[in-house]
């Protein structure tokens, strides 16, 4: 069977890295293992057009991933995929696998979009295309409205999806039990990317083509439940792949695939400590260790030891984030982030008496936050002084607790789901005395007051990617200081129109 | 810190299943000292809070929000490490109390 996955074009407010999509990468890999010839459509880096691709390679069958701002995208590709092709199309993805806020029905009323996928895909849609391949073999013509027939109840079983049959009706299946052997899963099919369209992992690592920068996940999951994070609407349990299926694939990037620099992409890389060290220990026995890598994600503070972190460096780690998210100790403890201010400093402290470059991820506009509780973040921040501080504008994804607190007490500031984005100064929900003019100015301070002290400047400009990046570096920062619009005005707009 | 489990424990077992740490072990069933409950290893919970999440009762809390009348019980957790059996070799379902 022709198999079609796409990433939709991810229309961002600002300029950011383009990697390959590791979701679209494993389910590449268990289509190939199942026998399938595949192609991967990265509309970021593509440039042929989407139904010219189509044509010329005539798919049976078509994947599309979403996350929150992209899926307005994705139903254009899903209709755009119709106009040239009656074959099935089915949505995965982060945003349709909300079902409490029934966003898998959502897509599917959209025009184009078959069959939704829900929570972790690779099992899932592999028995999708089983179906497919069961029914084109019976077909002499094929028609996705005969697939979707209700009276052939050809999907009724399949766990971990949502549907609409032919007659218009929504189903929604239960769920799929998590992968729980993640050692079973082929290796991201990252041959079927054009690899030296993409850019490397993040903007202020020295120069790495893209095309030899490569991620990784060890493990999936996060076990804590922090109330911001789209991550719990995951599973709640932890799963890890072994420290030597971890190493083979780590092998294979470094000796096959000659990656100069490898992102490890899990949530929590860190939640079993001897797992963590024993893959450092056998990237350093397997001489892998002259390749640097990061943790782009970060790691938990309160499971960072420094004899860890000194063997992770040792095996190569350059840098590593830690989630910190507030300086105020009664919105950390809100947050559910379960880790106090002294075990956050001592672990910036052990990663730096080992020589690790750190990341500090940061967030304005927690609910609950004031004037005073930002400020703290701020100077907690600089008292932290990572490399690199991101400040993120508080934002609330569908399905978290702020999302459900934010609807039940505040207001949404967004217009659609593309305004979905974190990483610009815009404030995306108002909550009691928590205004957007506020967190927008709190964004703007944390900052300036971070990035503008002499000695940062210093560091800032001492850097060769700096030097080797500076347009971008210097639009960045000029959008930081003159951001495009301000949300305060949407918000004024949408008030004129009695749209909130 | 730790979570605790506390006296109010059904044996349902679920925080076995979701523990990422596998600390959570079940007393001996037909042991008459520690057979009523399971118990968390401090030492090694990670405090992620996994198991108090999926508890059908409500019985484990974090130590720092153990209610007074359970306070005893985060150091009934420590001793079963210590004194008590510890770390043996269950089966989950065969310990479990489930209808």
């Amino acid at each position: 069977m022709r198999v079609a996955l796409i990433n939709p074009r991810f229309r961002l407010p600002i300029d950011t890295r383009t990697t390959p999509h590791l979701g679209l990468a494993y389910l590449g890999a268990v289509s190939e293992e199942r026998g399938d010839e595949v192609r991967i459509f990265d509309a970021d880096v593509e440039d042929q057009p989407l139904a010219e691709f189509l044509r010329e390679f005539r798919p049976h069958i078509v994947g599309i991933t979403a996350n929150t701002p992209q899926v307005k995208q994705a139903w254009r590709t899903a209709a755009a995929v119709k106009d040239v092709l009656d074959i099935p199309v089915v949505l995965g993805g982060p945003h349709p696998s909300v079902v409490s806020e029934n966003l898998d029905f959502e897509s599917l009323e959209q025009e184009g979009v078959d069959i939704v996928v829900r929570g972790e895909g690779e099992e899932t849609w592999i028995e999708v295309c089983e179906k497919v391949e069961d029914f084109l073999r019976d077909q002499a013509a094929f028609s996705t409205a005969a697939l979707m027939d209700p009276a052939k109840g050809i999907w009724e079983d399949v766990l971990g999806i949502s549907y609409r049959t032919s007659d218009g009706q929504l189903h929604r299946n239960p769920a799929r039990p998590a992968i729980q052997d993640l050692d079973s899963l082929p290796w991201p099919a990252y041959h079927l990317f054009k690899m030296e369209r993409y850019t490397n992992l993040q903007p202020a690592t020295d120069h790495v083509d893209g095309s030899r920068s490569f991620s990784i996940m060890t493990s999936r999951g996060c076990p804590y439940r922090c109330t911001f994070c789209s991550q719990s609407i995951m599973p709640i349990r932890w799963r890890a792949r072994s420290p030597e299926n971890v190493l083979e694939e780590w092998r294979h990037l470094v000796r096959d695939l000659g990656a100069e620099e490898i992102g490890v992409l899990d949530d929590s890389a860190n939640i079993r400590v001897d797992r963590l060290y024993r893959i450092a220990e056998l990237i350093i026995e397997d001489r892998l260790n002259h390749v640097p890598w990061i943790f782009v994600n970060g790691i938990r503070a309160n499971l960072a030891s420094k004899e860890l972190l000194a063997k992770l460096k040792e095996a190569g780690l350059k840098r590593t984030a830690f989630g910190v998210e507030s300086g105020d100790p009664d919105i950390l403890a809100s947050v559910n982030k379960r880790v106090d201010h002294d075990t956050i400093r001592q672990a910036f402290k052990n990663a730096k008496e080992v020589g690790l470059e750190t990341i500090g991820f940061f967030i304005i506009g927690l609910p609950g936050d004031t004037r005073e509780t930002m400020q703290r973040t701020i100077d907690f921040a600089c008292e932290l002084d990572p490399l690199i501080a991101n400040f993120s504008m508080m934002t609330p994804y569908p399905g978290t607790k702020v999302y459900e607190q934010v609807k039940k007490h505040g207001r949404l500031l967004m217009q659609d789901w593309e305004d979905y984005v974190f990483f610009d100064g815009r404030a995306r929900y108002e909550l009691g005395d928590l205004t957007a003019e506020l967190q927008e100015e709190m964004w703007k301070r944390a900052y300036r007051q971070f990035y503008l002290r002499p000695h940062r400047i210093l560091m800032t400009i001492s850097r060769k990617d700096f030097w080797l990046n500076y347009r971008r570096t210097f639009r960045v920062a000029w959008r930081t200081v003159f951001p495009r619009r301000e949300k305060t005005d949407l918000r004024k707009q949408l008030e004129a129109q009695r749209a909130i | 810190m730790a979570h605790v489990i506390t006296t109010l424990c059904i044996r349902d077992g679920v925080c076995v299943e979701v523990c990422p740490v596998e600390c959570i072990v079940p007393g001996p069933k037909d042991d008459p000292e520690w057979g009523k409950y399971f118990y968390i290893d401090p030492e090694s919970c990670i405090d992620c809070g996994a198991c108090a999440a999926e508890c059908p009762v409500e019985a484990i809390f974090p130590e720092e929000d153990l209610p007074p009348e359970h306070a005893a019980d985060a150091e009934m957790n420590a001793k079963f490490f210590q004194e008590g059996p510890g770390y043996w070799d269950f089966d989950l379902e065969e310990e479990r109390v489930r209808d």
